[in-house]
C-alpha cells in the first residue's frame, strides 16, 4: 500500500455531495451510529479531516468518512472536499484495508458493523495471513466468524437490536424458529423493557419455551399471570430488581419441585443464624454428595470459638437432604 | 425385512467388500449408487433413515464405550458396526451425537475382526463385555447384514468375552440359525407402554418385543433388560407397573442376565434438536438439572425414587435380583436406591463379569 503515502495519487478535490453514495456500499462499515455530536461539531468548527472517496461507475463511494459524508448531507452542504484515490491505483482488497485501518484506532465497532467488515474482508482480502491479523485487531473469535457473518443479513429490526447491545447473538439464534411471528416482537419487547443480560435473555427464553409447550400457552398469557403483572408493576423496584425476580419466579415456576426443596434447605440453614463468617452451602443442583462449610477466621483461636459455637448451634443437626425425611 | 428402505448409497472404497456385493443381491429390488465420501449435505432434522449407506469405517472397531465423567460406568465394550438406526425414538442420543444421516453399515467388518481378535487375545486375564447397540440398535438390520452370525461365531473363538445383542426390535429370526448359545445375550430395551407409544416411533409394541424374548428364552438364549431411558410421565408408575407384569407374561426371570436403569440425560445440544424433531414429546417435560457431566437429567431425589420403585417391582417379581445395575449414576445414587454400591467403575465392572461367570464357565 506504499503508493497510498504519495499525494499525487489521491488529491483532493471539491464535489457535489449528492455525488457521493450514503449507501452502504463496499467499503463501509458503519451501522446504527448517533451522529449528532458529529454534525454539531462540524457545524461548529468544520470538516477536519477530509474523507476519502473512490469512484465506482458513475457515483462516487466513501472509502473513509461515511458517518462525515451523512453528517454534512444532513446540515445540507452542497460540495465536499475530498482525497479521490480513483487514480491511486489501489485494489478493493487495499481499499478495504485502507478503511478498516483508519476505523479499528479510532473506535470499536458493534457486532452488525464486525459482520460488515467480515463480509467484506471475505470479499476482497485472499491473504489468509492478513484476513486473521484484521481478525485479531478487531477481537473477533475465528469460532463465531459464521455466525457474525450471517447477521449483516438480517432484517433492520434485528440488526438495530444487536447492534444497540439490547439481544445477544445466542438469544436471537434462540428465537430463530419464532422469527417470522408475533411471539419475537413479545420476546423481544420484554427483553428490552427488563433490560435482560445475555445471561438472562437465553434463561428467560428457554423458560418461557419451555413453560408454554409444556402448559399449552403462549408467552402473552403466561406474562399476563398476576404474579408477572405484579412484579412489573411494582414501584418500588427498580428495572435490574425485576429482571431478577421475573427470572427467579419463571424458574420457580419451570422447576417447582426443586425450587421448593433448596428453599427448604436454605430456610433450615438461615433459621441456624449463622454468624457472617460462616457459611454452609450446598453443591450446585444438590448433586454431588455433601455440603460445604466456609468459615473465614483470623486466626487459630477464632476458628477454635467459632466451631465451638457452631457445634453448639440448636438445630445443626437437622441439617440433612432436603428431601430426606430421616434424621442424619 | 420391516424397515423401509429407497436407496442404497455406497461410499467410495466399499464396493470390492464381499458384503457389499452381498446385500446388494438381498435388495437388488433398491437402486443403488456409488458416492463420493463425505458428499451429503446434512441437515439435522433429517435422518434420511430411508437410505442405507455401506462404508468401509476407517476408526476403532472396539473400543471401550466412553462412560460419562463423575458417575459410575459398567466397563462396557462397543463395537461398532454402523451408525443410526431405523427406529426414530424421540430420546436418541444418536440425533446429536453423530451429524451424519442415513443408516450406515460398516461393511469392512469381517476383515477388520482381526485386529478386535487382537485386542482381545492382548488381555486374556480380561473379560470382555461387548455389545453392538450402542451407536445403533443391533439387530434392525440383521436381516441385511447378518452380523449377528458372523460375530456369533467370532465371539465362540474368543473365549474371554461375551457379546450383547441390544435390540427394541423383533428381528430375531437369524440368531436361531446360531449353532451355539454360549456367551450370547440378547437384550432388549423397555419403557412403559405409553413411552413406547409415544416416543419410541417405529419400534414395535411391549408385547412384540416380550413376545420375542421369551422365544429367545426358548430357544436357549441369555437375555437381558433395559430400562434406559427412564421417563417421568403421567401415571408413571401404573405404567411401569404394566411393563413389569408383561414381564412376568412373557419371561422367565432365572434366564436373565442383567437389567439395566438409567433416567433420562442428555447433552444440553439435543433439546433443541428432539423439539425440532419431536414437536410432540413429553420428555422434556420434567424438571432437570445440569448433572456433574454437563449433561441434564432429573434432580436427585426423583431419580432415586424412580430406581428404588423399579427395584422394588422387579426384585418383587423376579423374587431374586436380577443383576440390577445402574448406567452413568453416582455412588450415592446406588446406595439410596439398590441399597449398595459398587464404589467405583472398576467395582461395577466386576459385579457384572461376576454375573456373566454364573451363566457360563470361563
Amino acid at each position: 500500500m506504499s503508493h497510498i503515502i504519495k499525494k499525487e495519487n489521491h488529491p483532493l478535490i471539491t464535489i457535489e455531495i449528492d455525488k457521493i453514495s450514503t449507501q452502504p456500499g463496499k467499503y463501509c462499515m458503519s451501522y446504527n451510529f448517533d451522529n449528532l455530536e458529529l454534525v454539531k461539531s462540524i457545524k461548529d468548527i468544520g470538516l477536519v479531516n477530509k474523507p476519502y472517496i473512490v469512484k465506482d461507475n458513475e457515483r462516487y463511494q466513501p472509502v473513509t468518512g461515511y458517518r462525515r459524508i451523512t453528517a454534512l448531507k444532513s446540515l445540507n452542504i452542497k460540495d465536499i472536499e475530498c482525497f479521490d484515490l480513483t487514480a491511486s491505483g489501489m485494489t478493493c482488497s487495499e481499499l478495504l484495508s485502507f478503511a478498516i485501518y483508519d476505523n479499528i484506532f479510532t473506535r470499536s465497532f458493534n457486532l452488525i458493523e464486525k459482520s460488515m467488515v467480515l463480509n467484506r474482508l471475505h470479499l476482497f482480502i485472499k491473504d489468509v495471513n492478513e484476513v486473521n491479523t484484521l481478525l485479531r485487531k478487531l477481537n473477533i473469535n475465528p469460532r463465531e466468524l459464521k455466525q457474525l457473518q450471517a447477521l449483516e443479513n438480517l432484517n433492520e429490526q434485528e440488526k438495530e437490536l444487536i447492534a444497540s447491545d439490547l439481544l445477544s447473538m445466542k438469544a436471537l439464534n434462540e428465537l430463530n424458529d419464532i422469527r417470522d411471528t408475533d411471539d419475537f416482537t413479545i420476546y423481544v419487547d420484554y427483553i428490552n423493557k427488563l433490560k435482560l443480560n445475555y445471561n438472562q435473555q437465553i434463561q428467560f427464553i428457554d423458560y418461557i419455551f419451555d413453560l408454554t409447550r409444556i402448559n399449552n400457552t403462549n408467552i402473552s398469557l403466561l406474562l399476563k399471570n398476576s404474579p408477572y403483572i405484579n412484579i412489573f408493576e411494582d414501584e418500588n423496584l427498580n428495572t435490574p430488581q425485576k429482571a431478577k425476580k421475573i427470572i427467579d419466579l419463571l424458574r420457580e415456576q419451570r422447576n417447582p419441585d426443586f425450587t421448593k426443596l433448596q428453599n427448604a434447605f436454605e430456610n433450615k440453614i438461615n433459621k441456624l443464624k449463622l454468624p457472617s463468617n460462616i457459611r454452609i452451602k450446598h453443591p450446585r443442583f444438590f448433586e454431588a454428595e455433601g455440603y460445604q462449610l466456609e468459615v473465614n477466621f483470623k486466626n487459630g483461636t477464632e476458628l477454635k470459638d467459632d466451631l465451638k459455637s457452631l457445634i453448639e448451634k440448636d438445630g445443626l443437626d437437622e441439617v440433612c437432604d432436603p428431601w430426606s425425611n430421616k434424621k442424619p | 425385512m420391516k424397515y423401509k428402505i429407497n436407496k442404497i448409497d455406497i461410499e467410495e472404497g466399499a464396493q470390492n467388500f464381499s458384503l457389499t456385493e452381498d446385500i446388494k443381491k438381498r435388495l437388488k429390488e433398491i437402486p443403488d449408487n456409488t458416492v463420493l465420501l463425505n458428499n451429503e449435505s446434512y441437515e439435522y432434522t433429517d435422518m434420511d433413515k430411508e437410505t442405507l449407506r455401506l462404508l468401509s469405517f476407517k476408526g476403532e472397531f472396539l473400543k471401550p464405550c466412553p462412560g460419562t465423567n463423575n458417575y459410575i460406568c459398567c466397563g462396557y465394550q462397543i463395537l461398532n458396526i454402523g451408525t443410526n438406526c431405523p427406529l426414530d425414538c424421540s430420546y436418541c442420543i444418536l440425533q446429536a451425537y453423530f451429524n451424519k444421516p442415513s443408516l450406515r453399515v460398516f461393511v469392512n467388518l469381517e476383515n477388520e475382526l482381526a485386529r478386535v481378535a487382537q485386542i482381545i487375545d492382548n488381555s486374556p486375564e480380561k473379560l470382555f463385555r461387548i455389545g453392538t447397540g450402542e451407536f445403533t440398535d443391533s439387530l434392525a438390520l440383521d436381516e441385511i447384514h447378518r452380523f449377528s452370525g458372523l460375530l456369533s461365531e467370532f465371539i465362540q473363538k474368543k473365549k474371554n468375552s461375551v457379546i450383547e445383542y441390544k435390540t427394541k426390535t423383533t428381528e430375531i429370526k437369524r440368531l436361531f440359525d446360531i449353532k451355539t448359545r454360549e456367551r450370547l445375550i440378547i437384550s432388549w430395551s423397555l419403557n412403559s407402554p405409553y413411552i413406547v407409544s409415544h416416543e419410541e416411533h417405529k419400534a414395535p409394541s411391549l408385547e412384540q418385543r416380550l413376545t420375542a424374548a421369551k422365544k429367545c428364552q426358548d430357544e436357549g438364549f441369555i437375555t437381558g433388560f433395559h430400562f434406559d431411558p427412564l421417563i417421568i410421565h403421567s401415571g408413571w408408575k401404573e405404567q411401569y407397573m404394566k411393563t413389569i407384569d408383561l414381564m412376568d407374561k412373557y419371561l422367565d426371570p432365572q434366564k436373565i442376565i442383567w437389567i439395566s436403569m438409567g433416567c433420562i440425560r442428555f447433552v444440553p445440544a439435543l433439546k433443541k434438536i428432539i423439539l425440532k424433531r419431536h414437536p410432540d414429546t413429553i420428555i422434556l417435560d420434567g424438571e432437570f438439572i445440569q448433572g456433574l457431566d454437563g449433561k441434564f437429567r432429573y434432580f436427585k431425589p426423583v431419580r432415586i425414587e424412580m430406581y428404588k420403585f423399579m427395584r422394588n417391582l422387579i426384585e418383587e417379581w423376579a423374587g431374586f435380583n436380577p443383576g440390577l445395575y445402574m448406567c452413568m449414576e453416582s455412588d450415592e445414587i446406588w446406595r439410596e436406591s439398590l441399597g449398595w454400591s459398587p464404589g467405583i467403575s472398576d467395582g461395577l465392572s466386576d459385579y457384572l463379569d461376576d454375573r456373566v461367570r454364573s451363566f457360563w464357565y470361563f
